[in-house]
């Protein structure tokens, strides 16, 4: 019973999403999310926000697995972040929490799931009403709508971009590299044994007024171009709408194997001053 | 042709710096008479299209179908280039900054898009270079702070206006400027000018002897800076102008002189014809003009005043043009006064005489600047609003006695007013006179019937007053003759009374009736009744005093008996008031009846106590 009214409260929160004026993280938003089935039958995607006196945190996590592992994998990604996150008042530092958070979750999934193999990519993203912070394990697709162009922030802990770290850093040659350009593979997964470092963004972003957050799973961000995406973000559509459109284009694609899709949009209405 | 005739020297460098691909684009062609160098860097993070290649070749394509210098030509090559970006569908909207230069080995014309560069540097020194589309503001506040990663990817395509994109580029093109021999241009993308300032980019361009040797030492310079800085892409064309086309000196053919003399001769021709036309035009509108005037003259003179102003007006107008203003002035004057009599005429026409009259004296005013043309008309037409005027005064006076009911002096001034307009032929007047006349005469008519009438009326209620009064004093007198008849009738029966109280020997009684008889034929004033009484009264008091004689004799008589002879005395004294009595009863005469006509009554009036 507690879990489903928690689960109300986020659900809730997600529609109306504004902090009491005076609070610390005072800023307001307005969210949205829409999910796809795809072509799975089950839904192994987990999209939620909570919102507190701290700000706001969104997760979005795609389960991989057989059967319901993945769900389930999802799900502990998804509640273990946000259980940790719901009791703060300020949060003083958010890329530490999501290290310590990602890897409670990583450790809660490999205990729960045992043998079976299975696993999350996920990602999440923290506004605390002037900043943005954001954190990555796998694969999920996070970008800042800004000045009509969406700009993108997570880079994922895909092979390819592994291969031009490691081409930077010298380890590679640049025709190495260019070769792997194509492998989108991921290397790091919530619930992977031996589980890497978080991908985090180098400094926050400080954000300004109307810049609209975009996080979306494969099975988004595979079928939608990046430029189609765009023309839907920058319609001026309310949140909750642009959202819902995003999945019925990503639907409207009907590729034959759709991966379950989910999009969550955060708009930033008005936002407090740095300090 | 031109190509051989000069001598271009292009050198060029793009790499990728410390990126992991190179996204920027070179590419120049050099045809027989035109060439074109065309560089792009592309602006978008697209790993699978490279924007700035597409940009490029597009560029390259249309200019080798249709080479030119012009500006709408050069235009329209690098809009092609942002239409192919924008259709391409998949992956990231695509997006580029272009710089072209063209020329035909003696001229040059440059147009860019974004921020890469081209500098035209002539004796050491750049003459000419594009400007950079910008957002300078945003560049100012990057220099402050660390930039997090969407700052640094808006800092990055910090610019209003490139190719590709949603919305549309701004391409700047410039104007076509001559090269000399020994002009160096040049081509570079943002990769190059960042790390590579202009002032060490002049240097190693002066100290350098061709364009390979330019590249090379810039090169070299940027990669310099490769282990502290992350170096983007670095693309740089160098063009050395060792020679521009000079077309050779050629003797003066017949073809050739032909060619300057017939547009020479051309102009000339045409030049002398449109004076020409020019010249007659004029001759032909002061024709006019003096026409116009004299015919205008002959309208005021005949009084065609709208004729005239009409006339006057287009005089004005070619006077105006021709910029004779003496001429436009007079015509000017007389369009006036015209215009200014037509409306005191239609004033007039409307019945609005004392308007009429102002602009009539306005117009006089206008005539007498003007030459005292139309004079005469106007002060017949003020004599004529006079008179009309004055009709109208008269009309009014009417209006105004007929008001204070004095119809007569009414009818009198509508019957002068009817007399004056007929005097001016002025039949509305007239007829508006002869009505109110007419209807001034019914009405004093009337009321002298109403007069009549009334005093008729009056007199027979004085008539009638009279008949009353006299019918009343008849009846009154009637009333009197009656009272005095039954007065009469009283003192008779008063009297008849006093003559039965006589008879009864009742003195005193009979004298009190007699004296209230009298009384009343006193009031009657029938002297000879009253006068008649007095006897009768005196032989009742005789009688009186015969009584108390006797009384007395009787007395004396008693005492006598006792004396003796007293008896023969007191009879003697009794026989005496007995005489007396009879006496005074024949006075008094039977008792009186009188009648006074049928029907009439006796009253019956007891005497006063």
């Amino acid at each position: 019973m507690a879990g489903l009214a928690a689960l109300g409260i986020r659900m809730y929160l997600s529609v109306t999403g504004k902090p009491e004026p005076g609070e610390p993280g005072e800023g307001s938003w307005e969210a949205g999310t829409a999910q796809t089935r795809g072509k799975r039958e089950i839904q192994a995607d987990q999209a939620q926000f909570v919102e507190n006196r701290a700000g706001i945190m969104a997760v979005l996590a795609d389960g991989t697995g057989t059967r319901n592992t993945g769900r389930l994998c999802a799900q502990l990604a998804v509640d273990t972040i946000l259980d940790r996150y719901e009791p703060y008042h300020v949060l003083h530092n958010p890329d530490y929490f999501f290290k310590t958070a990602f890897y409670e979750a990583n450790s809660r999934i490999q205990k729960t799931i045992g043998e079976r193999r299975g696993g999350a990519n996920a990602g999440a993203v923290f506004l605390d009403g002037s900043r943005l912070f954001y954190a990555l394990a796998g694969s999920i697709r996070i970008a800042l709508l800004r000045h009509g162009e969406l700009i993108p922030l997570s880079r994922g802990q895909t092979l390819d971009v592994l291969a031009a770290d490691a081409w930077k850093e010298g380890k590679i040659t640049r025709q190495d590299a260019i070769w792997s350009m194509e492998e989108t593979r991921v290397w790091n997964y919530l619930g992977m044994d031996g589980f890497h470092e978080i991908e985090t963004g180098s400094q926050p972003v400080r954000l300004k007024d109307g810049d609209l957050v975009f996080m979306a799973s494969r099975g988004v961000s595979e079928e939608l171009s990046w430029r189609e995406t765009e023309d839907i973000l920058v319609s001026g559509l309310p949140v909750q709408e642009a959202a819902d459109r995003i999945i019925r284009a990503a639907e409207a694609k009907a590729a034959p194997d759709q991966d379950n899709g989910s999009v969550i949009l955060i708009k930033v209405k008005t936002r407090m001053e740095p300090i | 042709m031109r190509r051989i005739n000069s001598e271009f020297k292009t050198a060029h460098v793009s790499e990728e710096g410390r990126q992991l691909s190179n996204r920027d684009y070179f590419g120049y062609v050099e045809m027989d008479d035109f060439a074109c160098y065309v560089l792009a860097d592309s602006l978008d993070a697209e790993p699978s299209v490279n924007s700035a290649k597409l940009v490029v070749e597009s560029i390259i394509r249309d200019f080798t179908e249709a080479p030119s210098l012009g500006k709408r030509r050069l235009h329209r090559y690098i809009h092609r280039a942002h239409t192919e970006l924008a259709r391409q569908k998949s992956g990231m909207y695509l997006k580029a900054s272009a710089v072209v230069a063209v020329t035909d080995y003696r001229k040059i014309r440059y147009a860019h898009a974004g921020n890469s560069r081209f500098y035209l540097v002539r004796s050491a020194r750049i003459l000419a270079r594009t400007e950079d589309q910008s957002l300078t503001q945003n560049l100012l506040e990057a220099e402050r702070i660390p930039l997090d990663q969407a700052a640094a990817h808006e800092e990055r395509n910090n610019l209003y206006s490139f190719l590709g994109g949603r919305g549309m580029p701004e391409i700047r093109v410039s104007r076509k400027q001559k090269l000399e021999s020994g002009d160096i241009f040049t081509l570079l993308t943002r990769g190059v000018w960042e790390q590579c300032p202009d002032r060490e980019f002049l240097d190693i361009i002066n100290s350098a002897d061709s364009p390979e040797e330019t590249v090379n030492q810039t090169e070299d310079f940027i990669l310099k800076k490769q282990e502290t800085e992350d170096i983007d892409n670095y693309t740089l064309a160098v063009t050395f102008v060792n020679k521009t086309f000079q077309p050779p000196d050629k003797p003066w053919t017949l073809k050739r002189v032909l060619t300057v003399a017939i547009p020479v001769l051309l102009l000339a021709g045409g030049l002398g014809l449109g004076l020409y036309m020019r010249h007659r035009n004029i001759l032909r509108q002061e024709t006019a003009l003096a026409d116009c005037m004299d015919s205008g003259e002959a309208y005021l003179r005949y009084d065609n005043y709208q004729k005239a102003a009409d006339e006057y007006k287009e005089a004005k107008t070619l006077a105006d043009g021709l910029k004779r203003t003496e001429e436009a002035a007079e015509a000017g004057r007389y369009q006036k006064l015209a215009e200014q009599i037509i409306l005191a005429d239609e004033a007039m026409g409307a019945g609005d005489y004392q308007k009429a009259q102002k602009l009539y004296l306005t117009a006089k005013e206008l005539s007498s600047a003007a030459g005292n043309m139309g004079r005469s008309y106007i002060e017949d037409q003020l004599k004529q609003t006079r008179d009309y005027t004055e009709v109208f005064d008269l009309i009014a006076l009417g209006e105004k006695k007929e008001e204070y009911g004095n119809l007569e002096g009414a009818a009198a001034s509508y019957k002068a007013a009817k007399e004056k307009a007929a005097s001016i032929y002025y039949g509305e007047g007239k007829a508006e006179a002869l009505e109110k006349q007419a209807k001034a005469e019914e009405e004093l008519e009337k009321s002298r019937l109403e007069d009549a009438a009334r005093r008729k009326e009056q007199e027979d209620a004085a008539a009638a007053e009279v008949a009353k009064q006299q019918a009343e004093s008849e009846a009154g007198r009637e009333l009197e003759n009656q009272q005095k008849a039954n007065d009469q009738q009283n003192a008779i029966e008063l009297e008849n009374k006093g003559n039965e109280l006589l008879a009864q020997g009742q003195y005193e009684s009979a004298v009190t009736f007699y004296q209230t008889a009298q009384a009343i034929y006193i009031r009657l004033e029938l002297p000879e009744q009253a006068d008649g009484i007095n006897g009768k009264i005196a032989a009742a008091r005789a009688g009186k005093q015969a009584e108390e004689a006797a009384a007395a004799a009787a007395q004396e008589a008693a005492r006598r008996e006792s004396a003796g002879d007293a008896e023969g005395e007191a009879e003697a004294v009794v026989q005496e008031g007995r005489t007396g009595t009879e006496e005074g009863a024949d006075a008094a005469g039977p008792p009186r009846t009188e009648s006074y006509g049928p029907g009439s009554s006796v009253q019956f009036v007891p005497p006063a106590p």
